[in-house]
């Protein structure tokens, strides 16, 4: 009964994840893949808070909200001013520098070896209590997600991803409304952090590197982006995947790499079969409006 | 100090430039942000290892042993995979998200293949060639130095000075009157390919002594390569070498007065910095029509 515990607690924090994920990448259009990194900002801050300081667990989850928030706005105010691409590549700097700075600042995060002694309070001592608290949390995500996305600021964050001119034109806003969406999802990504904190009772950089990015942009990418049941069905066929392949009886060195390796061939082959995701319908793939320049595109396409 | 940190910046500069000139002709000819770049390398350094420690190659051979495979390896990621991608989908992210699990298959294939334990692939002889003023050259400064500066100038007057150049810049800057006057974009891009995944070869020979070979070299090597093409400024492909150097000179004297592991933090520094404040490149042009928007 722990085994299958663990793996619906493990379940929750990947669907928190996910559905914020989902939210930026699908409705907003902001391709990052640092989400990873915000994960363990929220994590870390929460481990500080309650390890090094004390402080009780619900204060502990909001300073790793916080955290994750803060460096959210910091990233999303220098990078989401400029093309997306370079939202991309700033990210995936800024994944592997948060894991470089866990590792080289050992007086605040102890580096390789992480932070032990987070303790979860009495009432929620049994991972079965831990595990409701972990379920309902998530639920609450996916319904505030839906309830956004539903609102006149989801449509005007997808007003802005089809065509951010039209939507500035018409008196959205669009930057501030990128950037809001931005720390939003980041701030649930620290908010799995810090539950993930409390769950396991220490972090250390490894749980946080770009892999799990990987994973999280793969839930995302499989299921459809931008819907919310995609994120949902990515999430659970991902985190029940590694538990049959751990079936397989192959050995922790082969078994790692062999895991990233059906991850990252899922995005390759999603992309190449069906890049609208596996759930989702051709007729709601995103459409460019056919423009006097379209031409172009079969010769770009070409080259 | 200060003198020796800044003759490091510009070996390290020379190395960099190779990397990042490769990255950024691939997207200046084929607008493909190609982080399956830093698999390839990683693919080109375990190549070097091979040729040099299991065959016994010298290692000039053993650079084009490595240049040739990573040549082959870049072009058929851009055939079997990066062109079935543009075919089905107009969303440039999806070649990026296609492009990102290609770096992760590729590296954790080399994990499974050679151990995820870094590979010695032997140390330059540390031969005092002269002084500069106080500072030592030796040869493991000279060589890099001299092989990237002198490979990168091949590549740039390959670009701007011949009619393959030719060939190559025009496809980028209009595909399809290129194809009205006769060249074919999609063979343009495939060359584009061959020639950046090339120069990871000795890249890969040059860095590969001294510092090893791991299975996550090239997650930090193709940041390196995307800051610096970044920092160049992406309408000018040759201008990545000049990025290289600056980042390379920012990371070296950047630790003049702390530790050592913070190099890269710096070089991200630089990165944020730039897009702040010159996000069309410190060589490039200022076009803002080409940076807002979606």
């Amino acid at each position: 009964m722990d085994y299958q515990i663990g793996v619906a607690t493990t379940l929750c924090l990947y669907v928190i994840l996910a559905v914020g994920y989902n939210f930026q990448i699908g409705q907003a259009g902001l391709f990052s893949v640092a989400h990873a990194a915000f994960y363990g900002i929220g994590a870390y801050g929460a481990a500080i808070a309650a390890a090094d300081h004390g402080l009780p667990f619900g204060v502990a989850l909001v300073v790793g909200i916080v955290a994750s928030g803060a460096a959210s706005l910091l990233l999303g105010l220098l990078s989401l001013r400029v093309h997306g691409d370079y939202l991309v590549v700033s990210s995936f700097g800024f994944q592997l520098i948060v894991i470089a700075v866990i590792i080289n600042w050992p007086e605040l995060t102890n580096g390789p070896i992480g932070i032990l002694g987070i303790d979860r309070p009495a009432a929620l001592e049994a991972d079965r209590d831990y595990l409701v608290l972990c379920a309902v949390v998530a639920l609450a995500c996916v319904v505030l997600c839906a309830s956004i996305s539903r609102s006149p600021f989801g449509r005007a964050l997808r007003a802005a991803r089809d065509d951010a001119l039209a939507a500035a034109s018409i008196g959205k806003r669009v930057k501030r409304a990128r950037l809001g969406i931005f720390v939003f999802s980041s701030a649930l990504a620290g908010l799995a952090g810090g539950l993930y904190a409390f769950y396991q009772g220490f972090v250390s950089p490894i749980s946080f590197s770009i892999e799990v990015s990987i994973i999280v942009l793969a839930m995302v990418i499989l299921g459809g982006s931008g819907r919310i049941s995609g994120a949902l069905v990515g999430a659970l066929v991902l985190v029940l995947l590694p538990e049959l392949i751990a079936e397989l009886d192959l050995s922790s060195a082969v078994l790692g790499p062999v895991q990233q390796i059906i991850y990252g061939g899922m995005l390759v082959a999603v992309m190449i079969a069906r890049p609208e995701g596996v759930l989702g319908t051709r007729a709601r793939r995103r459409r460019k409006p056919k423009a006097a320049n379209d031409i172009v595109e079969p010769a770009r396409q070409a080259a | 100090m200060l003198e020796q940190l800044i003759v490091n910046g510009l070996v390290q500069g020379a190395i960099y430039s190779l990397p990042a000139l490769g990255f950024a002709l691939i997207l200046y000819v084929t607008g493909t942000f190609h982080f399956a770049h830093g698999a390839v390398y990683t693919w080109g350094a375990y190549m070097v290892y091979t040729a040099h420690v299991d065959w016994g190659l010298p290692l000039v051979l053993a650079a084009l042993v490595s240049a040739a495979g990573c040549a082959v390896l870049g072009c058929a990621i851009e055939v079997l995979v990066y062109r079935p991608v543009r075919h089905r989908s107009r969303s440039p992210m999806s070649i990026v998200v296609a492009s990102l699990g290609l770096l992760i298959v590729l590296g954790n294939l080399a994990q499974l293949v050679y151990g995820p334990d870094a590979k010695l692939v032997g140390s330059w002889p540390t031969t005092k060639l002269f002084s500069l003023g106080n500072v030592n050259i030796r040869l493991p400064q000279a060589i890099p130095f001299v092989v990237g500066l002198g490979l990168a100038g091949v590549v740039v007057y390959l670009l701007y000075r011949t009619r393959l150049g030719l060939l190559l810049r025009g496809v980028s800057i209009n595909p399809l009157r290129s194809q009205i006057l006769g060249a074919r974009p999609a063979r343009a891009g495939l060359l584009a390919f061959a020639i950046g995944s090339a120069l990871l070869g000795p890249t890969a020979a040059l860095i590969s002594l001294d510092q090893g070979v791991s299975p996550t070299i090239g997650l930090e090597l193709v940041l390196v390569a995307g800051i610096a093409t970044i920092a160049g400024g992406v309408r000018r492909p040759a201008a990545a070498v000049g990025g290289a150097f600056v980042l390379a000179l920012a990371e070296n004297v950047g630790i003049w007065q702390i530790s050592s592991q913070w190099k890269a933090t710096i070089g991200y520094g630089v990165l944020l910095v730039l897009i702040t404040l010159r996000p069309y490149g410190i060589f490039g042009v200022r076009d803002v029509s080409e940076l807002r928007g979606g």
